[in-house]
């Protein structure tokens, strides 16, 4: 029974951890542009994380050792600099995005300017990270984060219109007024949102935290292949129901207060109040779990002593790397930059670096010196090939759709 | 398990391997100083370079689309505010998030001279509509009884299905 407890707790975490504020931002203005003519790319992209996520829990749990950790062990410091520059620069940019995105949920309760939120938004951060356990944390925001089920009711509330969403979703393009070059910045940025590389070396990191062994396969691959899934269906619920929305209207979505609308129309002051704990359960849980895996991809690389169960004297290196990444983090913000905006540009340059972060993995994941009969097998290998050979084609497209769609305006 | 360390998770690496050296050299440094000042030379040309009538139409439409989407949500929050769907603060908020979607649009559409009278032409419909969701949507946002914010609800629909079709004539 306890067993099972633990075993629905994660998965239940696992939904509500998997939005952040990219999965936010990068449907809803999906939704309200084209519809829902960009499902299957975040059905793809869910099917990416699953797969890439269950290797690197299945690393984690067999050698006791995060991914980030093998990774310069077995390709040398070379390999694992170009990783670790390429992760932690996109890191510590969506951290700086999720800092700007509980300050904008703050805003809509308070009606004070995120930018006042964002100092104490990073201060109550590195607070949290510094005195609170790692359990407590992943599960207090995880559950928070569940919430966001509120758009699911909302669509349903919506009255949408079943034939017309069909229609979008089965003959994917861009519909009128748009163009297939912005069609294609919108589903590299929604893919890059599924996708986000510090998912798996939070998750993996985190395993090692918990102390998972080979006994927690089953526990690691449930989270993923539940858990990530049904998570993919509250970012789901935001495109859907902002295709139900605004697309009618031909209104674009570029700010949270927008997002939240649906919610509001169909549900009241309620179904709004909920939404907005929502996005400020899941852009404050997402920022400590991008400011930690900030400090356990540069902790992991030089070899220094990292992690949440340790004493911060202990790692000490570890915990000032976190806090430089808060600090970088509030300070992108303070240049006024919009979060929404910083949003946008986090999701390309995140999917510019995938490709550094999935190839090192799956080759890690091959590994009998670390895996033993737990190495990839065919079917692993087939899936993990095939999106790595979507996410470098995603990587090399991503600048230049950015280019010649002046950031997806068109 | 010939790759396996008896170092547990979380404790110090031994060493960096030996005989690595970083090996970033001059000649690769300056190959790479080129490219960023050629990179940024593209860039400043494209951004100087004086808007032609294609590129000034473009940017038109984007404003006018801003403007629109501003409009339109203004309008949208009015309605839930009538509805009693909302509460102040968001109301606040999210009319503050469409003016700053609105005023960017305006900056952008005066900070650009048209270069030929069709280009003028174009700004001069479309400015009086971006002044007129402006003032539409702080009525809204002052708004202290309900029948002056039915009355900017009005104007704010209108103004948004003029742009709209302003926006489709000029597709």
């Amino acid at each position: 029974m306890k067993r099972f407890l633990a075993v629905a707790l994660g998965i239940l975490t696992a939904i509500g951890g998997f939005v952040d504020i990219g999965d936010i931002v990068a449907n809803a203005e999906a939704g309200a542009r084209f519809g829902i003519s960009h499902a299957w790319i975040l059905l793809l992209g869910v099917l990416g994380i699953c797969s890439y996520a269950e290797m690197s829990g299945r690393v984690a749990t067999v050698s006791g050792r995060p991914v980030f950790d093998l990774v310069r062990e077995r390709l040398g410091p070379r390999v694992a600099l170009g990783n670790l520059a390429g992760s932690l620069f996109v890191t510590v940019l969506t951290l700086g995005a999720e800092i700007g995105g509980v300050g904008l949920a703050l805003q809509l309760v308070t009606s004070v300017d995120y930018l006042l939120w964002v100092p104490v938004v990073g201060f109550v951060l590195w607070v949290v990270l510094w005195r609170a356990k790692f359990n407590t944390l992943e599960n207090v925001f995880g559950l928070t984060g569940l919430v966001l089920i509120v758009f699911i009711i909302a669509f349903f509330r919506l009255d949408p219109n079943y034939g017309e969403l069909w229609h979008q979703a089965s003959r994917p393009g861009p519909p009128h007024g748009e163009d297939w070059g912005t069609y294609w910045f919108m589903a590299v940025a929604l893919f890059a949102s599924a996708m986000t590389p510090y998912e798996v070396f939070f998750f993996s990191s985190g395993a090692v935290e918990e102390r998972w062994t080979a006994k927690d396969l089953l526990t690691s691959r449930i989270n993923v292949f539940v858990g990530f899934p049904l998570g993919g269906l509250l970012a789901f619920a935001l495109m859907v129901t902002s295709a139900t929305v605004f697309h009618p209207r031909d209104v674009s979505v570029d700010s949270l207060s927008q997002v939240a609308m649906p919610a509001a129309i169909a549900l009241g002051k309620l179904g709004l109040a909920a939404a907005i704990l929502g996005f400020f359960a899941a852009t404050f849980g997402a920022a400590m779990e991008t400011g930690l895996s900030s400090a356990y991809t540069v902790a992991q690389y030089f070899g220094w002593a990292w992690g949440k169960l340790r004493r911060p004297r202990e790692a000490a290196r570890f915990h000032t790397v976190l806090i430089v990444s808060i600090l970088v983090g509030v300070l992108v913000l303070m240049t006024t930059i919009d979060p929404i905006q910083l949003t946008e540009y986090t999701l390309v340059f995140s999917a510019v670096v995938l490709p550094l972060t999935y190839l090192p993995i799956l080759v890690v994941a091959n590994d009998r010196g670390y895996l033993g009969e737990r190495a990839n097998g065919r079917f692993a290998n087939a899936v993990g090939v095939l999106f790595l050979a979507i996410v470098v084609v995603a990587a090399v497209a991503a600048i230049p759709l950015m280019i010649v769609t002046r950031m997806g305006a068109g | 398990m010939p790759h396996c360390t008896e170092r547990a998770a979380g404790e110090d690496w031994p060493a960096w391997p030996a005989g690595y050296q970083p090996t970033v050299t001059l000649h690769r440094l300056a190959i790479v100083a080129v490219a960023v000042l050629l990179l940024w030379a593209g860039f400043a040309v494209s951004v100087t370079a004086p808007p032609d009538r294609s590129d000034y139409r473009r940017t038109a439409l984007q404003v006018a689309a801003s403007a629109h989407d501003a409009a339109g949500t203004g309008a949208l929050i009015a309605h839930q505010q009538l509805d009693g769907d909302v509460f102040g603060t968001f109301a606040d908020a999210a009319y503050d998030d469409a003016t700053r979607t609105l005023s960017g649009a305006a900056t952008r559409l005066t900070g650009e001279p048209p270069p030929d009278d069709a280009s003028a032409a174009l700004r001069d419909g479309l400015l009086p509509l971006v002044q007129e969701a402006v003032r539409a949507l702080g009525d809204a946002a002052r708004a202290t009884s309900r029948t002056a914010l039915r009355a900017a609800l009005g104007v704010l629909e209108d103004v948004a299905a003029r742009l709209a079709d302003l926006i489709e004539a000029n597709r």
